[in-house]
């Protein structure tokens, strides 16, 4: 009898720390360790891939813009250029970005070829729309962990997936988002659904990710739909043709680049 | 004769390209063919009547070439335009040229346009092409500038481009008949007699430019060797002739432009040796001048900057020519300066396109303002308005509003 109750009261023990140590590991991640996670996550050191840009208005018109996009991690900055293919109005235009680890200022150019010129153009205004879609410079670019604080609310599926709901709150005030809430897969360190709340606290706009594929070992997002919910437009974006790590060359982030394209 | 025996072979080689663009194309995607409808209807605001209604078709030809040897690009950009008012046509070659991309360099031929320099819409440094100042209205800025036949090889050190511009035979800008004439003084008649600049290679113009972009700037440093292609006004009082004459030109110069927060700030500058002025009162100093013109050096230098703020931008820029060793009876003030000022804003996620330019010559009083607004109505079909405005001036430019569609195939 007193055997058993030793035995008991034992396995009582080993299931409190059991339990415990469970719950310890589901609490242990904070908002800023789930982010960091996203943000450290394998993209390569380099990616290239063609992008097309759907844009749908309120009454279901479509414009398509399709891109070809090189990107390289140098280490101290990461390089990026972009060459439009179509529509013919924009065909042979050219976008290249430097972004710098010790956040600096972006450097950004632009080819114009009816000017046959490059043009330096600021970086500040990230909030400008890209090609006309709803996706902004910022949505496009990396944005670094410390400019936000992270919060976790809480856990929920998303088609299936387990995610972590986590809220971004911008560190700047007068930053273009007031806040985004993003559902972070718990298996792959993606952001599978993102809300973004406009300066007034009201929700603005939607990216939910329709399809991911694993490309070269690494977890690439290839079709996403971002939506303006206050104005009823939506851009979808997607990815083919994506190769990583191909050693793409330094010459790539060039003024010949962009003048010669691709 | 030449003008027809031109004019058929360009419309062979129209056909030529889009056979052969449409079937390679087709075939390796090696070819690209673009093709461009715009009818373009101008009127006259002061005299009250429509002067042009213009039908322009464009056609961009890019054919690849890429072997195991040779890598490059063959372009080729005919413009036909039909004037439907006066019933007249043209067609000319916009560009044409054979690209050759090699390592660490590369190698352009034929008809070509090239920009040089930071400024937008003023000549500072971006002399290798010659003005066209017959456009009218002017509906981009980049419509002013004739093509050149020319050979153009880049080098690549150290990711910077030092380019080399040889143009064999030179070209003059064109010059507007009633301003050329205006300045003749009266009972002077014009002599066109004179030989133009031969074609020959002791004649030929060079252009060099190194240019760098980097993280905190980016800079170009250039020199011609080139002709002014303006002439200068050479008298004859004993025949009461002007003679236009072509002079040789040596330039030196840099452009700069750099980015602080939300403004984008650029400067150029160039020194010119070896520009002719004509004096006012020519009769005054006929012993030293007595064809009535004066050599003297210029300097040129612009401040610019672009500004973004929320949906806007606006851009701003500053220009001074000033002539050295100024003599006070040159017809042209000793500092001349422009501003330009620009407003431009998006709507409806860049569908809706709205601008307004203003050009101010201060020595003139002449201010030129240019509103445009272009609206896409989908990726094929662009509706485009504006105006080519004088406020505050005399001049032979008349106020014209313009009205195009344009449709891409």
């Amino acid at each position: 009898m007193r055997k058993n109750r030793l035995l008991i009261i034992l396995l009582i023990l080993i299931l409190s720390v059991f339990n415990l140590s469970t719950y310890v590991s589901a609490i242990e991640l904070t908002g800023r360790e789930i982010m960091k996670k996203v943000y450290d996550r394998n993209t390569g050191q380099d990616r290239k891939a063609n992008m097309e840009m759907i844009l749908i208005n309120n009454r279901g018109d479509k414009r398509v813009r399709e891109l070809k996009q090189f990107q390289r991690d140098f280490g101290s900055s990461e390089k990026k250029i972009m060459f439009f293919i179509s529509p013919q109005d924009v065909r042979g235009t050219s976008f290249m970005n430097w972004t710098y680890e010790d956040n600096r200022e972006d450097s950004q150019w632009i080819y114009l070829p009816a000017l046959g010129k490059i043009k330096r153009i600021s970086a500040e205004n990230k909030s400008d729309y890209f090609m006309g879609s709803d996706f902004t410079y910022d949505d496009l670019g990396e944005r670094s962990l410390e400019e936000d604080t992270h919060y976790l609310i809480k856990s929920e599926k998303i088609n299936g997936e387990e995610c972590y709901v986590v809220e971004n709150s911008p560190k700047e005030e007068d930053y273009m988002y007031s806040k985004k809430i993003t559902w972070v897969s718990k298996e792959n360190w993606i952001g599978l659904k993102k809300e973004f709340y406009d300066s007034d606290g009201n929700l603005l706009k939607v990216l939910t990710v329709k399809d991911y594929q694993v490309i070269n070992g690494i977890v690439t997002i290839t079709h996403s739909e971002m939506k303006n919910i206050q104005k009823e437009h939506k851009t979808i974006l997607k990815l083919t043709d994506v190769h990583y790590n191909t050693e793409i060359s330094e010459d790539r982030f060039t003024e010949r680049s962009m003048k010669i394209g691709i | 004769m030449k003008f027809k025996k031109n004019r058929y072979l360009i419309i062979g080689m129209i056909f030529m390209m889009l056979f052969l663009g449409y079937s390679l194309n087709n075939h390796t995607k090696a070819a690209y063919v673009s093709n461009s409808l715009t009818s373009r209807y101008e009127y006259d605001l002061e005299n009250g009547e429509t002067f042009n209604s213009k039908l322009i078709y464009e056609l961009d030809y890019e054919n690849r070439v890429n072997t195991e040897k040779i890598f490059g690009k063959i372009i080729a950009n005919p413009i036909f335009e039909y004037n439907l008012e006066n019933k007249t046509e043209d067609i000319r070659l916009n560009e044409a040229y054979l690209d050759l991309y090699f390592n660490n360099f590369d190698l352009r031929m034929g008809k070509q346009k090239m920009t040089w320099g930071k400024s937008d819409g003023i000549v500072v440094t971006n002399i290798v092409n010659p003005r066209d100042y017959n456009v009218h209205p002017m509906v981009e800025y980049e419509d002013q500038f004739q093509s050149i036949d020319a050979i153009k090889a880049n080098l690549y050190p150290k990711n910077d481009t030092f380019e080399i511009v040889w143009v064999p035979e030179f070209k003059s800008a064109k010059l507007n008949k009633e301003l050329l004439l205006g300045k003749l003084p009266q009972d002077f008649k014009k002599d066109s007699s004179a030989k133009e600049i031969e074609d020959k290679f002791k004649n030929s113009e060079l252009f060099l430019r190194y240019s760098s972009i980097g993280q905190k700037y980016d800079y170009e440093i250039m020199a011609g060797y080139s002709w002014d292609d303006q002439p200068t006004l050479h008298k004859d009082f004993q025949r009461k002739a002007v003679i236009p004459q072509h002079h040789r030109l040596y330039t030196f110069g840099g452009s700069i432009s750099t980015m602080k927060g939300p403004v984008v700030m650029r400067g150029e500058g160039a020194y010119i040796n070896g520009k002719y002025f004509n004096l006012s009162n020519p009769l005054l100093h006929l012993q030293d001048y007595p064809e009535g013109v004066i050599e003297k050096n210029e300097i040129k230098w612009l401040f610019g900057f672009d500004y973004n703020f929320e949906d806007y931008l606006f851009s701003m820029q500053f220009m001074q020519e000033k002539i050295l060793d100024y003599k006070k009876d040159i017809i042209q003030d000793e500092h001349q300066n422009t501003i330009t000022f620009l407003i431009k804003r998006d709507f409806f996620r860049s569908k809706l396109n709205t601008e307004m330019n203003f050009h101010y010559n201060v020595n003139k009083k002449l201010l030129m303002f240019k509103p445009t607004l272009s609206y896409d109505y989908n990726d094929f079909t662009n509706f485009k308005l504006g105006a080519n405005l004088k406020l505050e001036a005399e001049t032979f430019r008349s106020d014209v509003f313009y009205v195009q569609t344009e449709y891409l195939f």
